[in-house]
């Protein structure tokens, strides 16, 4: 039955990454540029630089002379081998230039997510179990302040602080933590905090609610009256309980970490998928802003599908159909 | 008294060996690494194809055009050593420099060079300095030093386009895959340093090239890192996690200027772009040259480039700035002079409509067109501020529908191409820099004369008829000369640009730069 779910629920998945291709095939060809320019580094302002001869030859040889739909059931028969084609600029292969800057992107997702979660449980079960006090009011002013801050904002505040006057972390930069675990540490450390505030003050929220609903229940109640520890109360039964929602939350976090946050990894010069879209979009090198937005919706939606299995897992009762 | 003396006399020493000390130090050293950080990335190994004007900066520190073009402008030897030219202009015989080792060892002959030029001249590669080269009928390697050039037909600028590496650079001898396909490192070169390492989106690092024929580099090596955005890029400088730093933003500038942030150098990129206003000619109001003139006369530049460019700016009333060889001082200027700009507007019958001036967003257009909108305010002109996305600005500039812009230039080797961009075009689609419209018999005769001239002075005569007539039409007014500022930290010695700030031009850069720490 679980896996007759599964097969069901990736089954739904392939409509979705077919509407997702044709979007992202025809937003990047909506926004102006003319890819031949693009390839030899030309202005549009200089079109002048390139004779019509070149622009027949280069045009011809990159298939955009062919009409919109040829161009992209080619793509998508790429796709499925595997070829996401080659980047404009450097011509190289996108899927290996995508998954040279990926590791970077995951472990610095991973270094965050692990900030934001040892941010927000706590803090969470603080305001909840302390409801209406300073300790609770601190804890959703940190998350108000945490939403309504802007990234970059609190990305250079950072900078300023542990960079530029105590000097303790470099600003930019980045190491592989395979081959230098703490030089990789001084570097994330700072983007890892940005992204972590990020995902700890929604989540804090979450948790905080869940948990105010828990304490409620009748089973914590009975928990309190069999005389269990207040730590047994709160962590064993009501926390556990609560997490199950967060799950959600974290799950939708993750695949938004995964995806490489363009803000961050510019700012701190991270060599990931987020900044490598950036710099596709600026450069109107298409195949590289094509293959990076579909690996992130793909992303998405396998991170959506591990989030409906995993719920199944931690609570038996969620109905499969 | 003789202790007297003796005491004396230490101290005559010393301060005889004390400036000695301090001139010691400020000799270049060797050795050290300088970290740039840079605002675009490298994009791909082949030289002979552009992709950013970042890119070219980025390759010159490993590959050498066949000419230099000194800090003043003039053309001087480098991989050739002597060149000709015959008579009517359709052959260049270049007497190659004998030793110059490419970073692969290999000795560089006339065989490498016409294999860039080859390679160059296919369309199927993509090389940017196909439309240079468009008037290269063949190239010959006649011996082993000796390298032709057999022209179509004359190209006046033919020299100038040699001394830049985007014509075409000197590789070795079949080092670079045909068509599209791009190699996987680069091809060896002959500049100052040699290519290390490029991990994407990381750095790039290059050695110093012990067997350059030329200045030999004081660094070991020189690291790179992209760094987008301006004011990380400055926090980074600041923080001491990279020594010097390009584009740096005017603001902190005009900081380090005024002595509130220490330990900080900077080197002036003086032309770096320019900035002009250019009014459409063929519509009204400013079909009319009277009106033109008015709004030329109303424009006080030197507020203009203070409010944008925190004063660091020059400002500009030619092409090219004065004292240049190509700037003109006996042509007079359409002067900041309120009272004629009124005048001219009442004999060109201007009743107070509003005027759209047309910028660019995201660029200084914002604080450029409001400064100009408050002065014509003052001669009493009404001017609405139409600033749009780039590709919106363009897509109306092409179509002709725009009363006045702003508008931005790049700095030229030569004059030729900075004022060929004013003759005639009348199908504002076929346009390809002249979108002012501007259509004069006389002053496409001068550009035409130009072209076919050989000799230096008649040039710069005809040339001066060539800006006095355009500063009397006034499709454009220059107002200035935006600036680009190389920052770095004290201990970076030595380290100057061009007027266009290149990392690596001849007789500057980062190959005269040292590290005294």
């Amino acid at each position: 039955m679980f896996v007759r779910y599964l097969i069901q629920r990736i089954w739904q998945l392939i409509p979705v990454l077919i509407l997702v291709s044709v979007a992202v095939f025809l937003i990047v060809r909506v926004i102006p540029g003319d890819p031949v320019l693009v390839m030899l580094g030309i202005d549009p302002e200089e079109r002048s630089r390139i004779s019509e001869e070149q622009y027949q030859a280069l045009q011809q040889q990159l298939g955009f002379d062919r009409p919109i739909y040829v161009q992209y059931v080619h793509w998508v028969s790429k796709i499925v081998q595997g070829d996401l084609g080659l980047s404009l600029r450097s011509r190289r292969p996108v899927f290996e230039i995508i998954f040279e800057r990926y590791p970077a992107t995951i472990y610095l997702a991973l270094t965050a997510l692990l900030v934001g979660i040892a941010i927000a449980i706590p803090t969470g079960v603080i305001a909840a179990t302390r409801q209406n006090t300073g300790a609770d009011y601190a804890a959703m002013g940190f998350a108000l302040w945490g939403i309504a801050m802007p990234n970059f904002w609190l990305a250079l505040m950072l900078i300023v602080l542990f960079s530029l006057k105590l000097g303790w972390l470099p600003s930019i930069g980045y190491a592989s933590p395979l081959e230098n675990p703490l030089r990789f540490l001084q570097h994330a450390c700072l983007p890892a905090i940005v992204m972590g505030t990020d995902l700890a003050a929604p989540l804090t929220r979450y948790i905080r609610a869940e948990m105010l609903e828990q304490l409620k229940q009748d089973y914590v109640r009975t928990a309190w009256a069999k005389g269990l520890p207040s730590r047994m109360v709160i962590i064993k039964h009501a926390l556990k309980n609560s997490l199950i929602a967060a799950v959600t939350v974290v799950g939708l976090q993750t695949a938004r970490l995964l995806g490489g946050s363009t803000i961050v990894e510019t700012v701190f010069s991270w060599p990931g998928v987020g900044r490598l879209l950036i710099e596709g979009i600026y450069s109107r090198d298409y195949p590289i802003v094509q293959g990076a937005v579909l690996l992130i919706a793909v992303t998405y939606v396998f991170i959506n599908l591990c989030v409906d299995v995993v719920y199944k897992w931690l609570d038996p009762r969620i109905k499969l159909e | 008294m003789r202790k007297l003396l003796s005491v004396g006399l230490i101290l005559a020493l010393l301060l005889a060996v004390l400036p000695s000390l301090h001139a010691a130090s400020a000799q270049p050293k060797r050795g050290g690494t300088i970290t740039m950080a840079i605002s675009k990335e490298l994009a791909l190994m082949n030289p002979l194809v552009n992709t950013s004007s970042t890119e070219a900066r980025i390759r010159e520190l490993m590959f050498e055009p066949l000419l230099a073009r000194d800090l003043k402008g003039a053309i001087q030897p480098r991989l050739a050593e002597s060149w000709e030219v015959s008579k009517d202009g359709k052959l260049y015989t270049f007497k190659l420099r004998k030793g110059v080792k490419f970073h692969s060892g290999k000795e560089m002959t006339a065989d490498d060079l016409k294999y860039a030029i080859d390679y160059t001249l296919n369309p199927k590669n993509g090389a940017y300095g196909y439309e240079d080269l468009n008037a290269v009928d063949r190239a010959e390697a006649t011996d082993k030093y000796t390298l032709r050039i057999h022209m179509k037909r004359h190209n006046p600028l033919f020299l100038t386009l040699l001394t830049d590496i985007r014509a075409f650079s000197a590789i070795p001898k079949e080092s670079l895959p045909e068509g599209l396909r791009k190699p996987t490192t680069f091809p060896a070169g002959t500049g100052p340093f040699r290519f290390v390492e490029w991990q994407p989106g990381q750095r790039i690092v290059f050695d110093r090239f012990d067997e350059y024929w030329g200045q030999k580099a004081y660094v070991d090596r020189v690291i790179m890192k992209e760094i987008g955005d301006a004011t990380v890029r400055f926090t980074a400088l600041q923080a001491g996690d990279v020594d010097l730093i390009e584009r740096t933003p005017y603001e902190w500038v005009q900081q380090i200027v005024e002595g509130k942030i220490k330990g900080i150098g900077f080197a002036k990129a003086a032309q770096a772009g320019a900035r002009n206003l250019e009014f459409n000619v063929t519509d009204p109001p400013f079909d009319n040259k009277k009106m033109r003139q008015a709004i030329a006369h109303a424009l006080d530049r030197k507020e203009i480039m203070q409010a944008a460019y925190f004063g660091l700016a020059d400002t500009a009333d030619q092409r090219f700035p004065v004292g240049h060889f190509w700037y003109f001082a006996d042509v007079p200027m359409l002067q900041f002079d309120p009272n004629k700009a009124k005048a001219l507007l009442k004999e060109a019958g201007y009743k107070g409509e509003t005027l759209e001036l047309m910028g660019n967003r995201g660029e200084v257009a914002e604080i450029e067109g409001a400064t100009i909108q408050a002065q014509l305010k003052r001669v009493g002109v009404k001017v609405e501020l139409k600033i749009f996305e780039r590709a919106s600005a363009l897509e109306l500039r092409r179509a002709g529908k725009f009363m006045f812009k702003l508008a931005g230039g790049s700095d030229y080797p030569d004059p030729l191409p900075a004022y060929v961009e004013y003759v005639c075009e009348p199908d504002p689609r076929k346009r390809r820099l002249n979108e002012t419209g501007y259509c004069d018999k006389e002053y496409d005769a001068l550009i035409k004369k130009a072209e076919g001239e050989v000799d230096p002075a008649k040039r710069k005569a005809i040339f001066k008829q060539v800006v006095a007539k355009l500063m009397d039409d006034s499709p454009i007014v220059s107002i200035g000369f935006t600036p680009r500022f190389f920052t770095f930290r004290d201990h970076v010695k030595g380290f100057t640009t061009n007027a266009s700030g290149d990392f690596q031009p001849w007789g500057a850069g980062l190959n005269h730069a040292w590290v005294d720490k």
